[in-house]
């Protein structure tokens, strides 16, 4: 077998991508494709920090952009931002609202972050999660434990529907050769439709809304601040960031991880197996996704509805990216994009920001992220050049 | 044209390669001056700067005391410089007259190639380089097409031939042949400047010999100095050559390839080869003659269509690169960043790569990490790796410091049989011969190495038998002093 790494790993010979990777999907360019690829690439590697450095300024020039697109529109920025940062800082009850929006974002980012270390490009956490959250709320709704292994057992349901959606694009890739990053994004789809599906039949509830059965008692993650809706599950998200860490760079699981996603060529001649590694990582980053998608339904929403919003397996993906897939750096990212996603709703009330305006913000961090390192390298040569000129004088 | 000069020439590469110090030289008519120096001594970049190709941050260009501004290698044509690049610059699917021609063609706005094929095939007899105008260069073998990109250059006018490495993709019988060449220029009156890093081509062909290091002239020296001197004037400190000593007795056939073939461009067809216990067997061949194919059957990573592979002994039923790890048989890999190194990750990592269960860093699926970085820091003292901790990324070393991670790795698993494919393809001197020093402890402690290289020299310095590779067969054996013999294998004349 003669080695060919990109196409190995990253599958380079695909010509369907995702497009806007916060509002959803629509195939696209080979381009674009490359694009994603080489952006992923480029997160896996750098030293933490000038990654830190670049994420930061990633987020100023989100942030003055929105600005202007803001005062363009005849909305002050200040008094934007001044909403946007109480209802997501301002006082216990929007930390409260934060960290809620935080926890399933921080375990989904942790599970695309270790799928992008082994260059396997997770995009469809969104549909694992969904596998996930919908697992959880049968187990919860229609199996009855006692406290404590109700809980325990819809963990296990997530876990496990989500690592079962994710090892289908994995073992298609491993056999079949087909682009995780299709499979991934495509599979997201029929986890809506699915869900959509059950939720509308064989699960609904009883009554008129279309959902499964509401969760109670057991079936809940216990509540940390009275009046809020902050439950147990950001305790779980801020333990998984220490395990995450010890699996990637502690075990021998980790380890050949690790090189795979660096050069396959060197792991397939050191005879560690590409594909299986492929495979076991899409089904670990597909159980951590279903796992968000447990919490998403024992912590806040209660049950699936339909139409559920899978939205944070696409921000998984920029959380990663702006935390260099390092789960220290996952976990800032997610509390900021969370901090974003809680502050947005006071945004849009206060000063009449419509709810998109944070997606728009997502989308030029996204940019600036991955056009930084090209940015500071014209800037350094063009200093240079102008110091030349100026030593030629 | 008597003479061109070149003046306190720089050349900096950003952030921090300083190709050219300020380097002065003198090329004159009528002699052949090699440039001698390690890769990265900055012979090519200045080569470069006198072609057009490159321009330089400061320094003057003086043809006959005339300053010359070269923009681009068309200028520098036009003034009689032309260079004939390590890489050729021709395009496969043009004919040779027309590659010849090319951007040269003249006035008028039909081109009549029987008139030019003709007027090209003229112009190269006369100047003693038969060349086929009408053939697609694609279809010309490597010497012949370097011969199209000499007639090329003297076509337009060259008056001062500037040659890059220009023996690296020859066989001995092409070497011989262009060495000719150069000598039949230089006697019509051409400046012709030979850029390599090989001692005894230097001595053997040039009139005048300026050494570069680090992007400044250490001296220059008449051909006539002995081949230790140019050494270390070539290095910076004396360089002892490691030489084979006498043959370790045989032991044990180590490995056995029989009626091997496999996939490839070329792949191998039917090529049988023993090696014993306490010998360096060489493959010599001309890059491109299943030399890739014969390292990954060997390393176990393609597959053999038919034929067998034994190690020790022991016929391999199903080959993997696992199973023939573990027999004990490691390769040091030609392609050094795709199969050799894991660049991004650091020097203790990459120790680790294969010996991640062998040497007891798994213990119940953790990584003992103090223990494999403890096992690194050793390795780096043994084999002399120079970097700033164990830590430091594998890809902000030299290709030397890189080449020596992988040969600790490699030989720190006390393999029976190493695979060394153009093991010290791209080092300087030193590393080179570090390198060698590395596969002949091996097999001192009689283990076998298979050295696959396109360096003749390398073949027969270390070699005690030697394969010949062309067009994915085995031509001949041979033994390492049948120089001629091995060169006439390599052309896949029969011998």
């Amino acid at each position: 077998m003669s080695v060919e790494p990109e196409a190995h790993v990253l599958g380079g010979e695909s010509q369907v991508a995702p497009g806007g990777l916060s509002t959803g999907a629509t195939p696209t360019t080979r381009g674009e494709r490359r694009a994603l690829v080489a952006l992923v690439r480029r997160g896996a590697i750098g030293t933490g920090g000038t990654r830190l450095v670049q994420s930061a300024i990633a987020v100023v020039v989100a942030f003055a952009l929105g600005a202007v697109a803001l005062a363009a529109n005849g909305i002050s920025p200040w008094a934007a931002y001044a909403a946007l940062a109480s209802g997501s800082l301002g006082g216990a009850q929007s930390l409260a609202s934060t960290a809620v929006q935080t926890a399933p974002l921080l375990v989904a980012s942790l599970a695309v972050g270790i799928s992008f270390r082994a260059g396997v490009f997770n995009i469809g956490a969104g549909g694992q999660l969904g596998v996930g959250a919908l697992s959880a709320a049968l187990v919860g709704g229609y199996v009855h434990l006692g406290s404590g292994i109700e809980l325990v057992a819809m963990a296990a349901a997530s876990l496990l529907g989500g690592a079962l959606w994710a090892a289908v694009p994995g073992l298609l890739k491993a056999y079949t050769g087909a682009s995780e990053v299709i499979t991934t994004l495509m599979l997201t789809y029929v986890a809506a439709n699915l869900i959509d599906y059950a939720v509308t039949g064989p699960a609904k509830a009883p009554g008129a809304i279309n959902q499964t059965p509401q969760l109670s008692g057991p079936a809940l993650l216990p509540t940390l601040v009275a009046n809020t809706q902050l439950t147990a599950a950001i305790l779980v998200g801020l333990v998984l960031v220490p395990v995450v860490w010890l699996l990637l760079f502690r075990t021998t699981y980790g380890f050949r991880l690790r090189m795979v996603g660096l050069n396959p060529g060197a792991a397939t001649a050191a005879g560690f197996s590409v594909r299986r590694v492929g495979v076991s990582v899409l089904a670990l980053s597909g159980a951590l996704a279903g796992l968000a998608g447990m919490l998403e339904v024992a912590g806040v929403l209660g049950s699936v509805p339909q139409n559920m919003s899978l939205q944070v397996g696409y921000t998984a993906i920029v959380v990663a990216l702006l935390g260099n897939n390092a789960p220290a750096g996952i976990l800032l990212a997610s509390a900021f994009l969370g901090a974003l996603t809680a502050g947005s709703t006071t945004m849009q009330s206060a000063v009449g920001v419509s709810g998109p305006f944070v997606v728009f913000l997502e989308g030029i961090m996204i940019g600036s992220v991955v056009g930084m390192p090209a940015l500071v390298r014209a800037w350094s040569r063009r200093r240079r050049g102008a110091a030349r000129k100026a030593g030629a004088r | 044209m008597r003479e061109l000069q070149l003046i306190d020439i720089d050349k900096r590469f950003p952030p921090n390669v300083q190709a050219c110090a300020g380097v002065s030289l003198t090329i004159r008519a009528g002699e052949v001056l090699a440039l001698l120096g390690e890769n990265g001594a900055g012979k090519t970049t200045l080569m470069r700067i006198a072609s057009g190709v490159t321009r330089p941050d400061r320094g003057l260009i003086l043809r006959d005391g005339e300053p010359l501004t070269l923009g681009s290698p068309r200028d520098a044509i036009g003034h009689g410089i032309g260079m004939v690049h390590q890489h050729f610059m021709l395009i496969p699917r043009l004919s040779v007259a027309e590659n010849v021609v090319l951007g040269f063609e003249g006035e008028g706005r039909v081109l009549d190639r029987v008139r030019l094929s003709r007027e090209v095939e003229h112009f190269s007899e006369k100047v003693g380089l038969r060349v086929d105008a009408r053939r697609r260069v694609d279809e010309l073998a490597v010497g012949e097409q370097q011969r199209v990109e000499i007639v090329r250059a003297l076509y337009r006018g060259a008056e001062v031939l500037i040659l890059d490495e220009p023996t690296a993709v020859l066989t001995p019988t092409e070497t011989d042949g262009l060495f000719r060449v150069v000598r039949e220029m230089a006697a019509a009156g051409k400046a012709v400047v030979f850029i390599s890093h090989k001692l005894h081509e230097v001595s053997q062909i040039a009139d005048r010999v300026v050494i570069l290091r680090n992007g400044e002239v250490v001296a220059e020296r008449p051909p006539t100095t002995p081949l230790g001197e140019l050494a270390a004037l070539m290095v910076g400190r004396p360089v002892e050559v490691p030489s084979r000593s006498e043959a370790v007795a045989r032991g044990q056939v180590a490995l056995e390839l029989s009626g091997a073939s496999s996939s490839g461009a070329p792949g191998l067809s039917e090529v049988s080869m023993v090696v014993g216990e306490g010998e360096i067997v060489g493959i010599a061949g001309v890059d491109g003659n299943g030399q890739v194919a014969l390292e990954e059957v060997l390393a176990g990573v393609r597959p053999l269509s038919s034929g067998t592979l034994a190690l020790g002994g022991s016929r391999l039923e199903r080959v993997s690169p696992e199973a023939i790890r573990r027999l004990g048989l490691v390769r040091i890999p030609s392609e050094r960043h795709r199969d050799g190194v894991v660049a991004p990750a650091s020097v203790w990592e990459n120790l680790l790569l294969f010996d991640l269960h062998r040497l007891g860093f798994a213990r119940h699926g953790a990584l003992r990490v103090r223990a494999a970085r403890r096992r690194a820091e050793q390795l780096v003292a043994q084999y002399g790796i120079r970097c700033g901790s164990v830590d430091q990324s594998v890809g902000e070393l030299s290709g030397g410091n890189q080449q020596k991670v992988v040969i600790a790795r490699e030989l720190a698993a006390e393999p029976s049989v190493v695979v060394a494919a153009q093991p010290t393809r791209g080092l300087d001197v030193g590393a080179t011969a570090g390198v060698h020093e590395s596969l002949l402890d091996h097999r001192a402690r009689g283990g076998a190495v298979v050295l696959i290289s396109a360096d003749l020299d390398e073949i027969c310095q270390l070699s005690d038998r030697v394969y010949v590779l062309y067009e994915g067969r085995v031509t001949g054996t041979a033994g390492p002093d049948e120089r001629e013999r091995i060169g006439r294998l390599m052309a896949g004349v029969a011998a």
